[in-house]
């Protein structure tokens, strides 16, 4: 049986290679995600590993949300590294300081490696790991070096003048070295200025705090000791770890950093893997049905029903193993470039190397074998049910199964356990991968009973062809005389657009939402906000310069930090307004209170949102105990309830002084900005302008227009990164179709002979096979459109309830339409080829 | 037309046959070899031979003898390794593949032994065809009188599968005939027929030549589909071994039993 096997794939050999690449693909996304991932983790643990290389003991603030939450931290005191210095076992402790900062040139362009930029002060031996490559350290208070990257990326010259903004206005610095981390060029991928330890505080608004404080033990105190006296002697709002503590919690918070784009990716690996599996099916279902009278044979010479089974089995897990091994080499030639698409989308991560880890071997097979041999479950079911009769009467195929009787019934009930996972996924909080899970099911329901649409949609499809007359014609007709082969087929390429159509209704939606969002809620003229020179926020101070901007009347910072409530699920959002300002230029509606009892909101007080209150059965007059970012209690009483359309404020919404003393945020998010009455944008804007290019380089001001493009654009970059990965899936589809093409242009070999003989030219051969790509094309993408445009919609409807705007993308679906019209034509390249290239002679002749 | 004159090419010398009607292919010094070196097969050899215009001729020979070979390369669908035909007036050996396409839609008509029809076409398209894919009109009235000579009218819009095996060679014969081509080339027209079914197709090719003034060679190791022909061809080891005109079914017999 197995040398069977393996000789029916020595025959087949472009379908063997073509199911192959449909595994493998899928595959090779996966392999290529985990050695990207891998390599970046490994160069980081060797970066950090390098960095803390001089601590015995590392001192860090605590983080009393926990490590996941982007509330800005309070930094350590000064008084508590005096208090380190104090403890016997230390033989020297110092202070460090890095912090998100804006780099810039003097025209004011960034000067970033595309990745996070920080600002980090020099510290005294033995805890400097930089060291200069050209000129020196940063020794006096107007001075500053760069990682080599950045300098080598902006060809910055020694002597330059640059800016970096932080908590405050931006400062000037002259550029007198570059440096490396730890040997190595850059951060990490990040870009990083280095100035004096007092300069790197100022700019990141924390005069003589650190965010971490390093120690280093005498002779004959061990690490673990001297943590353990420091520990005891200093307060709970720091944290003490020995070095290789620190190391390992370092190297895991970047892992976990890393995991979302490592789940992000394997997401789009097992889209494309579930497409690869249709075609896998689709292959094997011919070749069964190809086999059938030498299965008839070998079940009259008295082969078992087991070793059928096990033959078709073992071919398909074959097929997964060559997949998986061909996945494996691609990925690790994919691994690059998907660093390159998510540099391309604004993420830089660092990529030395490569690391190729067993598990990711393992796992790229167990996947492919486990993804083939579920594919090729059904047609070696059937197969089991070719009886030896078969052998001797050609026609006798496969006996129906048990089960086939009630296809309908199952493709239904396939459908509708989809839509329930789905809607429980979405809605009744069983999370993602329930609801992705449902979407697969979905996808097989409607693949299922999709063989029943195929006659209809291949004749309407058909008609785009029906003016090449009898070409057109015979094409039509081949789309549709196997429809179960055509809805497999098709139903991989839906699959891949189903999800394109599904991402780009919910993105054209998410944009018609912020558009009406920002259209009915806010109230003011301009937005200030962080551009991308900053990841950290505006300066507080930022606010008070905008108010004396002449023609502003009105400045509203809002500020954003995080609280853990007692008796709530989760770390929440929580916003600092001025109130007062914030009524002037930003609309909310009051399911309870006012706005003028808003106006007088009191420090200990709160406001909720609607669906907060709602779902935690809060009600005006509430007390919540929340613990802040900085780890102090709080006791609110809730003052009003508002529902928010444009979603600026949190759950919780308090003034932004609680923010910043309780709270310890500093930075603002955004100011609203609203001019006096009968002053243009003209006379004001350039004006705010000017003084952010002058001292505010980490800022930009956006009128609502502009505000609603910058968002637009976000979520269209979000969108093209998803629309690379997809096109993964639909490219394995493709390979499916040409599978197909391939197969039936070998079936209907006499079909051609006899065409050919007849008249047909060679042109008209290829265009019949390229029309019934198309069509078969075109009816996974009608498919694909209907149910991606369903999805979107049900998903939009659930989660998004009445405040969200729902807009159909029709451009993009028609752009999707003549892409997969196009597609079917680059599919049908091959099949085509060989059809025209058919000798008649060999074609017609008997057997 | 006497027996003795069958005699003389059962003697092995080939008489010029004496061609009365004007030939629409000749074939001259025609040769197929298949393979090369040691392993060559000489299929055809040196073959001279006309067909004559208005005329049905069957040919016939031992199993092997070149039949095929021969109705390829003079169909238009296999090219000569040496030696040249012409139908029509034009030399095939000058002809590109595309013009070798339109000459066979154009000027000749096939009908195989089996799998003559496109399963996905009805019978009307399936005999439209050849017109179709030269984007032509086909003329009405002579297509009704083809559905009609070959009893087919009341099918035309079923699909071979709901066809008759004889029902189906009355429709590829039907296809062959609508673009009028200038011959009909049939190989082993009725060989998956029973004989009912076999008379009538042949029946109806005859009245095709006799009524509507066409051409048909047709291939045949029966003689008794043979003695349906006005003229005989017998091949022997991919040579002409007789070529004359025909009588009756046992007179064709006697030829080919002579001949071998
Ligand atoms: N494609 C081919 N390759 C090799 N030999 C062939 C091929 N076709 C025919 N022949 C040989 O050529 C000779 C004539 O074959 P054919 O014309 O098919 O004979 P017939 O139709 O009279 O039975 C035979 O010996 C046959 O084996
Ligand atoms: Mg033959």
């Amino acid at each position: 049986m197995l040398r069977l096997s393996l000789r029916s794939f020595a025959s087949h050999k472009l379908r063997v290679v073509l199911t192959t690449i449909s595994v493998a693909l899928g595959v090779a996304l996966m392999a290529g995600t985990y050695i990207l991932t891998d390599t970046i983790n490994a160069s980081y643990s060797k970066l950090v590993g390098a960095a803390y290389a001089g601590e015995s003991v590392v001192i860090t603030p605590s983080a009393p949300l926990g490590d996941n939450n982007s509330a800005q931290i309070s930094p350590v005191s000064a008084a508590i590294l005096a208090k380190v210095r104090q403890v016997p076992g230390v033989a020297a402790a110092d202070g460090e300081i890095i912090a998100n900062a804006g780099l810039l040139n003097t025209s004011g362009h960034a000067l970033g490696t595309a990745g996070f930029t920080y600002v980090a002060g020099t510290e005294p031996p033995p805890f400097q790991v930089l060291d200069a490559a050209h000129g020196h350290l940063p020794t006096g208070p107007g001075e500053a070096a760069v990682d080599v990257d950045t300098a080598t990326a902006h060809r910055l010259h020694l002597g330059e003048v640059i800016e970096v903004a932080g908590a405050g206005p931006a400062r000037r610095y002259r550029l007198v070295g570059t440096v490396r981390f730890a040997g190595s060029s850059s951060f990490a991928g990040a870009s990083v200025a280095v100035l004096t330890l007092p300069q790197a505080q100022a700019i990141a608004g924390e005069a003589g705090r650190y965010t971490q404080i390093d120690v280093a033990a005498s002779p004959g105190v061990t690490p673990a000791q001297l943590q353990h006296r420091l520990a005891s002697v200093l307060p709970h709002d720091v944290v003490v770890r020995t070095g290789s503590q620190q190391v390992a919690k370092s190297v895991s918070d970047f892992a976990n950093g890393l995991g979302f784009i490592k789940t992000f990716l394997l997401v789009f690996a097992y889209i494309a893997l579930f497409v690869g599996g249709f075609i896998i099916l689709n292959t094997f279902s011919v070749t069964v049905a190809q086999r059938t009278r030498e299965t008839g044979l070998l079940r009259a010479m008295g082969a078992s029903r087991r070793q059928v089974l096990w033959s078709v089995i073992f071919e398909s897990g074959l097929i997964g193993v060559a997949g998986a091994a061909a996945g494996v080499a691609l990925g690790i030639g994919l691994a690059p470039g998907l660093d390159a698409i998510f540099k391309a989308f604004g993420a830089n991560l660092a990529d030395n190397g490569m690391v190729l880890e067993a598990r990711t071997i393992i796992v790229s097979v167990v996947v492919g074998l486990v993804v083939s041999v579920l594919a090729g479950l059904a047609p070696a079911l059937r197969a089991t049910r070719i009886p030896p009769l078969a052998a001797l009467r050609s026609g006798t195929g496969a006996e129906p199964g048990r089960l086939s009787r009630y296809s309908l019934a199952i493709s239904v009930a396939v459908f509708l356990l989809g839509a329930a996972m789905v809607a429980d996924g979405v809605a009744g909080g069983g999370g993602a991968l329930l609801a992705g899970t449902g979407a697969l099911a979905l996808f097989v329901g409607i693949a299922l009973f999709s063989p029943r649409l195929i006659p209809g949609l291949a004749r309407g499809v058909g008609q785009l062809v029906s003016w090449r007359g009898v070409t057109g014609q015979i094409a039509r007709e081949n789309a549709r005389r196997l429809p179960g082969r055509t809805a497999v087929t098709s139903a991989a390429l839906m699959v891949g657009l189903a999800l394109v159509t599904f991402v780009s209704v919910l993105a054209s939606g998410a944009k018609a939402t912020i558009d009406s969002a920002v259209n009915s809620s806010f109230a003011g003229n301009l937005i200030v906000e962080a551009n991308a020179n900053s990841n950290q926020g505006i300066p507080a101070s930022l606010a008070v310069a905008l108010q004396k901007v002449p023609g502003v009347e009105v400045v509203s910072p809002v500020t954003f930090s995080e609280a853990d409530i007692a008796g709530v699920q989760g770390v929440q959002e929580v916003t600092g307004v001025e109130p007062a300002a914030l009524s002037d230029l930003y609309r909310v509606k009051w399911e309870n209170g006012s706005t003028a009892e808003f106006d007088r909101l009191r420090t200990d007080q709160t406001v909720l949102t609607q669906s907060f209150a709602q779902s935690n059965h809060l009600h005006l007059g509430s007390a919540l105990t929340v613990v802040t970012a900085s780890g102090k209690h709080l006791n609110l009483t809730v003052a009003g309830i508002v529902s928010d359309r444009a979603g600026l404020l949190g759950p919780l919404t308090v003034t932004r002084r609680v923010l910043e003393q309780e709270f310890g945020q500093s930075n603002d998010g955004v100011d609203f900005v609203g001019y006096a009455p009968g002053v243009s944008n003209r006379a004001v804007q350039p004006t705010v302008d000017h003084l952010l290019a002058q001292d505010y380089p980490q800022a930009e001001s956006l009128t609502a227009t502009q505000f609603e493009t910058q968002q637009a654009n976000q979520v269209n970059s979000l969108l093209g990164l998803v629309y690379v990965l997809l096109a993964l899936a639909v490219i394995v589809s493709l390979f499916g179709l040409v599978n197909t093409l391939v197969l039936a242009v070998h079936e209907r070999k006499r079909e051609l002979g006899l065409l050919r003989a007849v008249g047909a030219s060679r042109r008209q051969v290829r265009q019949m096979v390229r029309y019934e790509s198309v069509i078969t094309s075109l009816i996974g993408a009608v498919l694909g459109l209907v149910t991606g445009a369903l999805l979107a919609l049900a998903l939009e409807h659930s989660i998004g309830g009445a405040g969200f705007v729902t807009s159909l993308p029709v451009s993009t679906m028609v752009v999707l339409l003549v892409v997969a019209g196009l597609a079917g034509v680059v599919a049908a390249a091959l099949p085509a080829r060989r059809a025209a290239r058919l000798d008649i002679l060999s074609a017609i002749a008997l057997d | 037309m006497t027996t003795s004159q069958y005699g003389a090419s059962a003697a092995g010398a080939v008489p010029q046959y004496p061609l009365t009607y004007p030939p629409v292919v000749v074939a001259h010094k025609l040769c197929r070899r298949y393979g090369s070196g040691e392993a060559a097969v000489t299929a055809l050899d040196e073959v001279d031979i006309a067909f004559g215009t208005g005329r049905f001729a069957a040919v016939m020979g031992a199993s092997g003898s070149g039949k095929s070979t021969l109705l390829h390369l003079l169909a238009a669908l296999d090219r000569p390794t040496s030696g040249t035909v012409v139908v029509d007036g034009t030399d095939l050996g000058a002809l590109d593949e595309r013009r070798l396409t339109r000459l066979r839609r154009e000027k000749i008509g096939f009908v195989f032994q089996a799998f003559n029809l496109l399963p996905v076409l009805d019978a009307e398209e399936n005999i439209l065809l050849p017109l179709s894919l030269a984007h032509e009109r086909a003329d009405r009235d002579w297509f009704d009188q083809l559905v009609t000579t070959m009893g087919i009218a009341d099918r035309l819009r079923h699909r071979p599968s709901q066809l008759s095996g004889g029902q189906q060679q009355r429709v590829a014969v039907a296809r062959a005939l609508i673009g009028r081509p200038a011959v009909i080339f049939a190989d082993e027209p009725t060989g998956n027929l029973d004989s009912r079914a076999s008379d009538d197709v042949l029946t109806l090719m005859r009245q095709a030549v006799d009524e509507l003034e066409q051409t048909v060679v047709m291939v045949t190791h029966d003689a008794h589909a043979a003695s349906y022909a006005h003229d005989l061809v017998v091949l022997a080891d991919g040579r002409v071994a007789h070529h004359g005109q025909i009588g009756t079914r046992e007179a064709v017999l006697q030829v080919v039993q002579g001949g071998k």
